[in-house]
């Protein structure tokens, strides 16, 4: 059975674009028909994000217009994998542009293509957020650690709500446990205890995230990022809710330099006890 | 000069360890508590209505002149409602709805005060904020839930639990 999800935030950039193309290039790479849909007219990234921004000739708009034979002429196949697909925003038009009904009839079609359609809103809770949740039949939100970006989460919660979309799940990204053990950033529990929402994975801050996007590669496709393996997981868990959540226990960065890392604190903490 | 150096050192020995994630835990918090009230009003009229409902099995109430805010203190929002009362019932006249109701609104009968009660201590509001309800059921149990618990009291208080909230405020 296929479904259309949306990504959304309220806050801007906290990872909306980033988990869309990851979670869109996982599921495909187990095999699924996949549709990434940029509806973040007039500030199109997620064609740069999967390295298909030469190949762009129709956009969300000219199917929406009908300045194109259907949807599937707009359609740009990834050169990766087979079965994923990106329907890229409009870049030059503005986002009035689109209407709401026509967004939503636009998914029904899409729905009957693909395993998977995923939708890329914008930030904010105006026009372009209406139009990019009205197809979908479950959210997912993401935030950071970070109190503006929780704030403005339950704000879009409380809105899917009040459109009767009840199915919402979390992700919490750019999370750096070592700050959460030193009591300087909120907790996934925390995060979790606040909006009260289902929490669908969790992605820590990783550089290798920069390092891919400068060459439009998904860093799911990287065995050695711990972001790639969170997204690894996330898609195991959306394909089957069932799979176990080890979420809570952060990535662990790798041997020597936490060795080292927990050697400094040690000796730092002996140091202090001794000055007191 | 001084003061740089002090910190240099306090950073160097770790000791700026300040707890900021409780710090940005409680302001989320009472900031939601706010957002939440102020952008959904239905959700404050559904829980007007549930209270008018049990108080007026225990005593009779001018519902016109009924007011019911969220009033932030320093560093805690509570719920405040001031309810003319006309009446006291001698006997609380038996719920329309059975069990579950009743049940909620107990701590309500055993005051015998006519003016606001202060009840439910801020861990029950916690606890409740903290609970994870079950996947499908989640959104809309949240309101259900805040309605639901508020109805059974007159008076919550939040208090607050960080020094530091203060400095934080306009
Ligand atoms: N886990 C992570 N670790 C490090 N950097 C990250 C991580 N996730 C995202 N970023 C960086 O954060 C920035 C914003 O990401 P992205 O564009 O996906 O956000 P967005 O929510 O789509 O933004 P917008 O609201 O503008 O559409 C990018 O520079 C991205 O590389
Ligand atoms: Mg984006």
């Amino acid at each position: 059975m296929s479904k259309v999800f949306v990504v959304t935030s309220g806050k801007g950039g906290v990872g909306k674009t980033t988990a869309t193309a990851n979670l869109g290039a996982g599921l495909a790479s187990i095999g699924k028909r996949v549709v990434l849909v940029d509806a973040d007219i007039g500030l199109r990234n997620l064609d740069l994000l999967l390295g298909l921004e030469n190949r762009i000739v129709f956009d969300l708009v000219d199917v929406l217009d009908k300045k194109c034979r259907g949807y599937k002429q707009a359609l740009i196949r990834d050169k990766r994998f087979e079965s994923l697909f990106l329907l890229p925003a409009a870049q030059s038009k503005n986002k009035d542009a689109v209407k709401a009904e026509q967004m939503k009839e636009l998914m029904d079609e899409l729905r009957k293509e693909f395993d998977y359609v995923l939708i890329d809103c914008p930030a904010g809770i105006e026009g372009g957020f209406r139009n990019a949740i009205i197809g979908a039949d479950e959210a997912i939100i993401i935030t950071n650690p970070e109190i503006s970006a929780v704030r403005d989460a339950d704000r879009v919660v409380g809105i899917l709500e009040s459109e009767n979309k009840s199915k919402i799940s979390l992700i919490v990204n750019r999370l750096r446990s070592e700050l959460v053990k030193k009591g300087q950033m909120l907790s996934i529990d925390d995060i979790r205890g606040i909006l009260s929402i289902d929490v669908l994975g969790v992605v820590p801050e990783d550089h290798k995230i920069l390092f891919h996007s400068n060459k439009g590669e998904p860093v799911i496709l990287d065995k050695f990022s711990p972001a790639g393996d969170a997204y690894r997981k996330i898609v195991k868990r959306l394909h089957d809710p069932g799979e176990p959540h080890e979420e809570i226990k952060q990535s662990k960065n790798g041997g020597l330099r936490s060795f080292l890392l927990k050697l400094m604190r040690s000796t730092m903490e002996k140091l202090e006890k001794g000055a007191s | 000069m001084f003061d740089t150096i002090f910190e240099f050192f306090q950073r160097l020995m770790g000791k700026e360890r300040e707890n900021t994630r409780t710090t940005a835990r409680e302001r989320l918090r009472l900031v939601l508590i706010h957002d939440r009230s102020s952008v959904s009003p239905q959700l404050m009229e559904s829980l007007r209505a549930d209270l008018l409902e049990v108080i007026t099995r225990y005593m009779e109430i001018d519902s016109g002149n009924m007011e019911l805010m969220l009033e932030r203190h320093d560093g805690s929002v509570a719920l405040a409602a001031s309810i003319p009362v006309i009446n006291i019932r001698r006997t609380p006249v038996p719920s329309a709805e059975p069990a579950k109701r009743i049940k909620e609104s107990e701590p309500v009968d055993k005051s015998d005060a006519p003016k606001p009660v202060e009840a439910k201590p801020e861990e029950e509001i916690k606890a409740e904020r903290t609970t994870t309800p079950p996947a499908a059921a989640t959104v809309r149990s949240r309101r259900r839930k805040a309605a639901q618990s508020a109805s059974a009291i007159a008076k919550k208080r939040v208090k607050k639990s960080s020094g530091k909230r203060k400095k934080n405020r306009p």
